[in-house]
């Protein structure tokens, strides 16, 4: 376990620097920046090299990455070019619509893909079949696409769920799933499709298994193979399917949030890549990556736990 | 193979995966109730009487960014405004109004100063009075803060207090819009911020310091999100506020912002002309004015690159070769304008637009008389934003006609394509260019200076007219515009076919009054003007 989070550890810290200094150099290479974003077109080129200075724009790359680097390992992340809002205060604002949005989606793609998957093993015929080809049709529906039609139809036409935005639980619990309904689902939809195809071959595979036929020969009942066994077995390389799909969730949450103006770190980094605003990229995708390591680590965790082999020394 | 799982006691594993998530929760619970770290609350008086608060809900599909006028845009009008009162209120309505102004106008011949007198009594939302020292500081600090203000006041010399309420801006070249960039229009200018937000200049990107109707509820406002606007319990013209909140929603989709609009979830926003059939079917109220002329650049006019573009004839075939009302009803259906002009205010000729009447055989003749009846090749700089690479590749199969064969370079990044523009590598460029007084228009879009004037061509009579029109008395000024409008029309600088419109679309909550009155000249409805319909 030591050496787990040892190795975790190391790994974090390089996938940090390289995420951090890729952000640092893909934003500072794109055409354009602060500056000239604050200036207009009509700023003649004194007064965008004065800006530039004054903004810290003229420094070369290294060095503007270097300082903002200390600035991170001194726990300060810098702030806003444009709104001088310093960048945690922007980050803590938006974070936890985000990981509602990604906790939420994860869980229906955990409770309905696998219920779709052990539905598709157990009833093989023409139930199995139809539950495949929605599994494939999941796949292929883009998710902005499946996400204005939802809005179209639940929303505009039958007014049950608001069309965008986010209510704070603390405003109001009903009106908080309310807002996170339609989200979860734009963002779950393909993830659910993945996992019940997944969850269908792991469960198959389970289920032809000689140890099942040994339980079955015990007497045991079917829904006690399924449940305590079978699925247990089923888990491990479904957990690491999960996790891998907890990290592709993240990315995302931009869209989904753009679709639905959900006040998360997906549009505050649209936002603040539009306009240059180098501080807030980096620290979102900074916050990303972490919360990428973490998952990491959280889903090595949990292998540990269904997978009793590997915790034997 | 796999082993029967025996569900073994593995009471440390769980407690790791418990504290996982507990720690999952805790960061989560970030979002349980609206940000709240900001200190300066609004001191909106919100619904008093008892009844029915009156919410105006606007839609806005990018944020503010920063809140501070002196670095603002004109995508961020309607935040400011809110908040900020300027100096002169232009209104859709009724033109040119006093706000903190009561009076002003220049001062001697030549437009080289500028006088206003300055409201009495008026009171800052933070308590602070508004004072000509005030206005001085405000002044003096937008243009050194180095925003898109900063480049409309360089022909600001000293401004001074000559007593208590008047302010006096002496220029140091003339200067004939002084009304127009002192009123709302000219962004930042006279968003007058209070002594104490000038004290925190810091603090000006998040939070409001006004003597506006409304102050920014900082504790309910997410950047970038949500903006809550109470009403100032200090505002000068209590009657003008209309509404117990004002709440601007940031919905970057342009499809969702249409449903939330549908949906009752706005009031008024800014429309697309690619939504507007659906607003229309909806119920909305919807209006269009035309805004930015799109087109042809032809920007080699003295034929560095291309010899032909340097002959006025072939500038003039090429804009008798294009049939606008085709290309106009094509890409933009009813919502679009065919046109030949760069303004829609004082210089706009109707008469113009008529100058190039589709002509094919005139065309022809004309490249014929210029040497090129076989044509020639057009490298064109383009962009997919906006609709640009369409509009170049209609008017490529319209320029095939009399021979033109257009080489169509589209950059993916619209700032890859400014700057090639902008870059003297290229003899024509898909142009799109808002509308503006002619007076701005000349440094930006014509004279030998301007960034789309690559190529810094000169023509002697419009600079000469130029200088003119800087000096010009208001009764002299729009047959100044005309003579300028007309040659530029005549010289065949631009072949440009249609306006693209700028749109709102309203609720039934809205009277619509200020929004019908609104121009391409003054296409930007002033949100402070915005009625709840039926009072």
């Amino acid at each position: 376990m030591i050496r787990l989070l040892a190795r975790w550890l190391v790994n974090s810290i390089m996938l940090l620097l390289v995420v951090s200094g890729l952000t640092f150099v893909l934003v500072s290479l794109a055409p354009g920046d602060a500056a000239r974003t604050i200036l207009g077109q009509r700023g003649t080129q004194e007064q965008y090299l004065a800006l530039r200075e004054q903004l810290g724009l003229d420094q070369p790359l290294p060095v503007r990455y270097w300082d903002w680097l200390r600035g991170v390992l001194r726990g300060d992340m810098g702030e806003s070019m444009f709104s001088h809002d310093p960048v945690s205060r922007l980050v803590a604002d938006r974070i936890g619509v985000t990981i509602w949005l990604v906790v939420g989606a994860l869980l229906v793609i955990a409770v309905v893909g696998v219920a779709l998957g052990m539905a598709s093993a157990r009833l093989k015929g023409a139930i199995g079949r139809c539950l495949d080809a929605l599994s494939m049709v999941g796949v292929s529906i883009p998710n902005f696409w499946f996400g204005l039609v939802l809005v179209t139809l639940l929303s505009v036409k039958l007014r049950l769920f608001p069309v965008t935005g986010y209510v704070y639980p603390a405003e109001s619990v009903s009106g908080w799933l309310r807002s996170l309904a339609l989200p979860v689902v734009t963002l779950a939809i393909g993830g659910i499709a993945v996992i019940a195809k997944q969850a269908r071959d792991a469960i198959s595979t389970q289920l032809d298994q000689e140890y099942v036929l040994a339980l079955r020969g015990q007497g045991i009942s079917e829904r006690s193979i399924v449940y305590r066994h079978v699925l247990k077995n089923a888990a491990v390389p479904l957990t690491t399917v999960l996790g891998l799909m907890l990290i592709g969730l993240f990315s995302g949450t931009v869209l989904v949030e753009s679709i639905f103006a959900l006040p998360g770190l997906g549009g505050l980094v649209v936002g603040a890549t539009t306009q240059h605003d180098i501080p807030v990229v980096e620290g979102v995708a900074l916050v990303f990556a972490l919360m990428v390591v973490t998952t990491n680590l959280v889903v090595d965790l949990l292998y540990h736990v269904v997978n009793p082999r590997i915790r034997t020394p | 193979m796999p082993s029967i799982n025996h569900v073994p006691n593995r009471p440390r594993h769980s407690r790791r995966l418990a504290a996982g998530l507990v720690g999952l929760v805790a960061l989560s619970l970030a979002a349980c109730s609206p940000p709240s770290s900001n200190t300066s609350g609004g001191a909106g008086n919100g619904a008093e009487s008892g009844s029915e608060p009156k919410v105006l809900n606007v839609i806005q599909q990018a944020g503010a960014g920063t809140l501070d006028p002196a670095l603002a845009n004109q995508a961020m009008q309607w935040y400011l405004d809110l908040a900020y009162s300027p100096l002169i209120q232009r209104s859709t309505v009724d033109g040119y109004r006093p706000a903190l102004a009561t009076s002003w106008g220049y001062v001697g011949e030549g437009n080289m100063a500028f006088e206003l007198t300055l409201r009495e009594g008026v009171v800052f939302a933070d308590g602070s009075p508004l004072t000509a020292q005030a206005v001085v500081d405000h002044m003096n600090y937008v243009k050194e803060a180095g925003g898109q203000a900063s480049t409309l006041m360089g022909d600001f010399g000293a401004v001074t207090a000559p007593d208590q309420m008047t302010v006096r801006i002496d220029l140091v070249s003339p200067n004939p819009l002084m009304e127009y960039l002192l009123s709302q229009s000219g962004f930042g200018i006279t968003q007058i911020i209070s002594p104490k937000g000038l004290q925190d200049p810091e603090a000006l990107g998040s939070q409001t310091f006004g003597a506006g109707p409304y102050i920014l509820d900082t504790s309910r406002t997410v950047r970038d999100d949500t903006y809550v606007y109470t009403p100032n319990p200090t505002y000068w013209d209590p009657d003008g506020q209309y509404w117990d909140e004002v709440v601007i929603k940031v919905i970057p989709n342009i499809n969702s912002v249409l449903n939330a609009m549908i949906a009752g979830q706005g009031d008024i926003t800014q429309g697309d002309y690619s939504t507007a059939d659906l607003a229309k079917d909806a119920g909305l109220h919807v209006k269009f004015v035309p805004n930015v002329f799109q087109g042809l650049s032809l920007m080699d006019r003295d034929g560095a690159i291309v010899p032909a573009l340097g002959d006025v004839r072939v500038r003039q075939a090429i804009n008798y070769a294009l049939d606008r009302e085709a290309i106009t009803e094509a890409l933009l259906g009813e919502y679009g304008v065919p046109t030949t002009q760069t303004l829609t205010g004082e210089g706009f000729q109707p008469e113009l637009d008529n100058y190039y009447a589709y002509d094919l055989d005139k065309a022809k003749a004309l490249m014929a008389e210029a040497g090129y009846a076989d044509g020639f090749d057009l490298p064109v700089v383009s962009t997919p934003f906006f609709n640009g690479d369409a509009i170049v590749q209609a008017i490529a199969g319209q320029l095939a006609e009399i021979g033109v064969n257009v080489q169509i370079d589209s950059k993916a990044d619209a700032n890859d394509y400014v700057t090639a523009m902008a870059s003297g590598e290229f003899p024509a460029s898909l142009i799109g260019y808002g509308t503006q007084p002619m007076f701005i228009e000349g440094p930006g879009l014509f004279l030998p200076g301007a960034l789309f004037n690559p190529f810094h061509t000169e023509d002697a009579q419009i600079s000469e007219w130029y200088a003119e029109l800087a000096v010009a008395s208001d009764a002299d000024r729009v047959g100044i515009c005309e003579q300028i409008e007309t040659r530029l029309v005549e010289l065949a600088w631009f072949a440009q076919t249609t306006w693209v419109p700028l749109g709102t679309y309203s609720s039934a909550k809205i009277d619509t009054a200020a929004i019908d009155a609104t121009t391409g000249d003054n296409p930007i409805v002033g949100i402070v003007e915005l009625k709840p319909a039926g009072v």
